[in-house]
């Protein structure tokens, strides 16, 4: 049964992409800026989204907190996917023994909770800023998808077209970048959208327990995790607006990873 | 709080100052027992009885890592576990405790205590005068580097008389004095020789108090058991714990769920509370007021003190307070503003965002083209300090951070994990004293006292208090402090942002809170007549 292209989600998806990255054309207000008689503001004709306890205008936030959030996702996921591609191929290419070592050591990594390294990690790193939080959650995402390249690298690397570079003298990392990785790209496809989400949803954690961003660098996390608050001043629109951007973000990604994912399995299976 | 000795900004003045009428009319006077009715003894003794449950006060406290009245200078349990030669009333008026009575001899500058009889401390020995004069010369030892070391630095001579009877000799006259002595006595049986910052007496105290330790499980709860034997009669009350809850939305959280009796909340949590069947609300005035603190040790301000003014200029303080407090507060403009001899002539510094400029381009500063001032190729740039976990501190350190932006310095705000009390540039202080006015200025204000973490130096400033110190008339006082308050204004050691009010919820059940106490720094105080509350089930 075919499978239908999530439109929808897609769309949502590019408008909040675009709208985050392309907020400074159609902001009105500084979202850092503290209007100090307007807060904890429902929201109205001035402040879209309302305000929250400080008075910053929760609109403007959006926005502007959400490239960061984005850029968090984008980045970590690069760096989990290099790294499990580095991983994975490595562990695939390499003779039985190094290939033990290689999964044992990854499924060591992976029996731990992802959560735990991460806060480990960043307490390890000092003060959270953008960059640290991304590479401490790329660093604790790559196992799921270097088992997955690895099972992808034992099959590609005896195919003919593999072989006969390797007959005319490619090294390692001719093979790999020239060679495995595009045969590898479609099957590894839907586990980098699902990373981006998950890495989007473990900033968003981290921040909201305290170890993440400092509030005064706007996230989506760092804004859920002013909202604790909110439920004792009964200021809903400072919980439920950030949640619902990030809630629906994620669901948009995970529409389109199964999708990929059921497409590529069906032409697997095709196979 | 009290992490550690020099964990200043948390201070609160529990043995300080205060407004000494008595003095004012000192000879040699005589002051009268303490009225204890052997009645109302009976009543108390019959209660108990009633009530086969033990009754229990939860209380959400800040971290304690010791208790040490002697070295710290605040620690609110320190009124439970021990008692002054003195103490406060709800007026925060000076009252007869260990010592039932005392006189002072104007031509020698003495004062002679007579101590109550049959005082036991909590491990059964007896109170006496040598523990008093062990207390304060362990504070005087400038080797113990005690808080409080100012408040005695008159005292000449400690003399015991007999073992109920003990005298100071002062080398100038202290008006504050008596206030000074509602100083927690520590046992000398089990001090003496031990070391008074380290010591593990710190961790198990030892007291005369209502209540005495039962257990401390640290960075979790304090548990006190009531004492039976206190010389002012047994508490109502069976145990106190004081939970630890060092972050104000947990606090928050707790009290919603029941698992605390009693806490002091951020303004906004409070009004959560506000007219729910079970809680009482009680927002107390306080002398507890907010500033930034300039750190004159920092280079930044050694080449900067003259702009200072536009920074106090640049705070709308009435903003933060709605916006922070629910306007629960006042502004400030001084450290003396609950005081008697409060001046309301000062300089207020009431937001004014255009002389804040006007000043900047006095002194030499040109805008750059980000909308920030430069002065000799220098960016005006300095960072607000603030201790982690006090949301009401954060929030004011960066409502005042953007104002202060607007004015064209780019101040910033960061929370670090240690206070770096001498590299810092600025930090969110409070202090503030519901005693004597002579408490929280003399050591906060002078140079190299004690408790100035400013660094702060102004030899008219030191002169005026020295001389509101020493006299007992309220007219040469009163002339000093003002002049105090004028030199404050015109060289600012902090930008005064507001006071604030001290909201505590409590369960309905809990009955004897006086609600118009004044309370001290952090909102301190509350338990001054904990001996008298009762709670029903």
């Amino acid at each position: 049964m075919k499978k239908k292209f999530p439109v929808f989600s897609l769309l949502i998806l590019m408008i909040i992409v675009i709208g985050c990255f392309g907020c400074g054309l159609f902001l009105t207000k500084d979202p850092r800026y503290m209007d100090l008689a307007h807060f904890d503001t429902a929201p109205n004709k001035e402040f879209l989204f309302g305000t929250d306890s400080m008075g910053r205008d929760i609109f403007s936030m959006i926005w502007y907190g959400g490239r960061i959030s984005l850029l968090i996702g984008f980045l970590a996921t690069l760096l989990s996917t290099f790294l499990a591609v580095l991983v994975g191929s490595a562990a695939g290419y390499a003779p039985a023994w190094a290939d033990g070592i290689l999964m044992r050591a990854t499924e060591l990594i992976l029996s731990v909770p992802s959560l735990l390294l991460t806060i480990f990690l960043q307490a390890a790193a000092g003060k959270a800023n953008r960059y640290s939080l991304a590479v401490v959650i790329g660093l604790t995402s790559w196992m799921g998808m270097a088992k997955v390249v690895r099972t992808e690298i034992l099959q590609l690397k005896n195919t003919e077209y593999v072989l006969a570079a390797k007959c005319l003298g490619g090294g390692f990392f001719h093979l790999l970048w020239r060679h495995l990785v595009p045969g590898l790209v479609p099957s590894i496809l839907f586990m980098v959208v699902m990373n981006v989400k998950n890495a989007m949803a473990a900033e968003a954690t981290l921040s909201f327990m305290g170890l993440g961003l400092p509030v005064e660098e706007i996230s989506w996390g760092s804004m859920l995790s002013l909202s604790e608050n909110a439920f004792l001043t009964h200021a809903w629109w400072s919980v439920l607006i950030p949640g619902l951007f990030l809630v629906g973000t994620i669901f948009c990604l995970t529409n389109l990873g199964n999708y990929m994912r059921k497409s590529i399995n069906k032409r697997h299976s095709n196979l | 709080m009290i992490k550690s000795a020099k964990n200043k900004n948390k201070t609160i003045g529990l043995f300080c100052t205060a407004v000494i009428l008595i003095l004012s009319a000192c000879g040699t006077t005589e002051i009268g027992e303490k009225e204890k009715t052997s009645s109302e003894q009976a009543k108390r003794e019959q209660t108990a009885a009633d009530q086969a449950e033990p009754v229990t006060l939860v209380y959400g406290s800040g971290d304690y890592t010791r208790i040490n009245p002697a070295m710290d200078e605040h620690g609110e349990i320190n009124i439970l576990l021990f008692n002054g030669l003195t103490a406060h009333n709800g007026e925060n008026e000076v009252v007869p405790g260990l010592a039932k009575s005392w006189e002072f001899d104007d031509a020698s500058n003495t004062y002679t205590f007579y101590l109550e009889e049959g005082v036991k401390w909590h491990d059964g020995e007896p109170f006496t005068a040598a523990d008093v004069k062990f207390t304060i010369e362990a504070i005087m030892d400038p080797e113990n580097g005690s808080e409080n070391a100012p408040n005695y630095e008159d005292v000449e001579e400690i003399t015991v008389v007999d073992e109920q009877t003990v005298s100071f000799r002062l080398s100038a006259p202290n008006v504050a004095f008596l206030d000074y002595m509602t100083m927690a006595v520590l046992p000398e049986h089990l001090l003496a020789g031990e070391n008074m910052q380290e010591s593990d007496f710190f961790r198990n105290p030892v007291g005369t108090g209502p209540y005495k330790l039962e257990s401390w499980d640290a960075g979790q709860a304090i548990v006190l058991a009531k004492n039976e034997d206190y010389f002012m009669g047994a508490p109502h009350i069976d145990r106190v714990i004081f939970k630890i809850v060092t972050d104000d939305n947990a606090k928050t959280l707790q009290m919603e769920a029941g698992e605390l009796d009693l806490a002091l909340l951020t303004p906004k949590d409070a009004a959560s509370f506000a007219n729910r069947e079970g809680f009482s609300c009680y927002d107390m005035r306080t002398s507890d007021y907010r500033g930034i603190l300039f750190n004159f040790h920092n280079d930044f301000w050694k080449k900067n003190r003259d702009i200072i003014p536009a920074v106090c200029y640049a705070i709308d303080r009435q903003a933060i307070i709605d916006a922070v407090l629910l306007g629960q507060g006042m502004p400030a403009y001084g450290p003396l503003q609950q005081n008697i001899y409060n001046n309301e002539e000062v300089e207020h510094y009431d937001y004014n965002p255009q002389k804040a400029r006007e000043i900047l381009e006095g002194a030499g500063c040109v805008e750059g083209e980000d909308g920030i001032y430069t002065r000799n190729g220098e960016r005006l740039s300095f960072v607000i300090s603030v201790g982690a976990g006090d949301q009401v501190r954060v929030d004011m350190a960066h409502a005042a951070a953007q104002q202060i932006r607007e004015i064209g310095i780019d101040c910033t705000v960061e929370i670090p994990t240690r206070i770096d009390w001498n590299g810092q540039m600025a930090y969110l202080i409070g202090w503030g004293s519901p005693f004597d006015a002579d408490d929280h200025t003399y050591k906060v204000f002078g140079t190299d006292k004690g408790a100035n973490y400013s660094g702060y130096s102004n030899a008219l400033v030191d002169q005026y208090l020295m001389q509101a110190r020493e006299s007992a008339d309220p007219q040469v006082r009163a002339e000093a402090y003002n002049r105090f308050q004028e030199e404050l204004a015109k060289d600012p050691a902090y930008a005064f942002i507001c006071y604030i009010d001290a909201n505590y919820v409590a369960k309905s059940s809990i009955r004897g809170i006086s609600p118009d106490t004044v309370m001290g720094h952090h909102g301190v105080g509350i338990f001054w007549n904990i001996a008298d509350w009762t709670m029903e089930e």
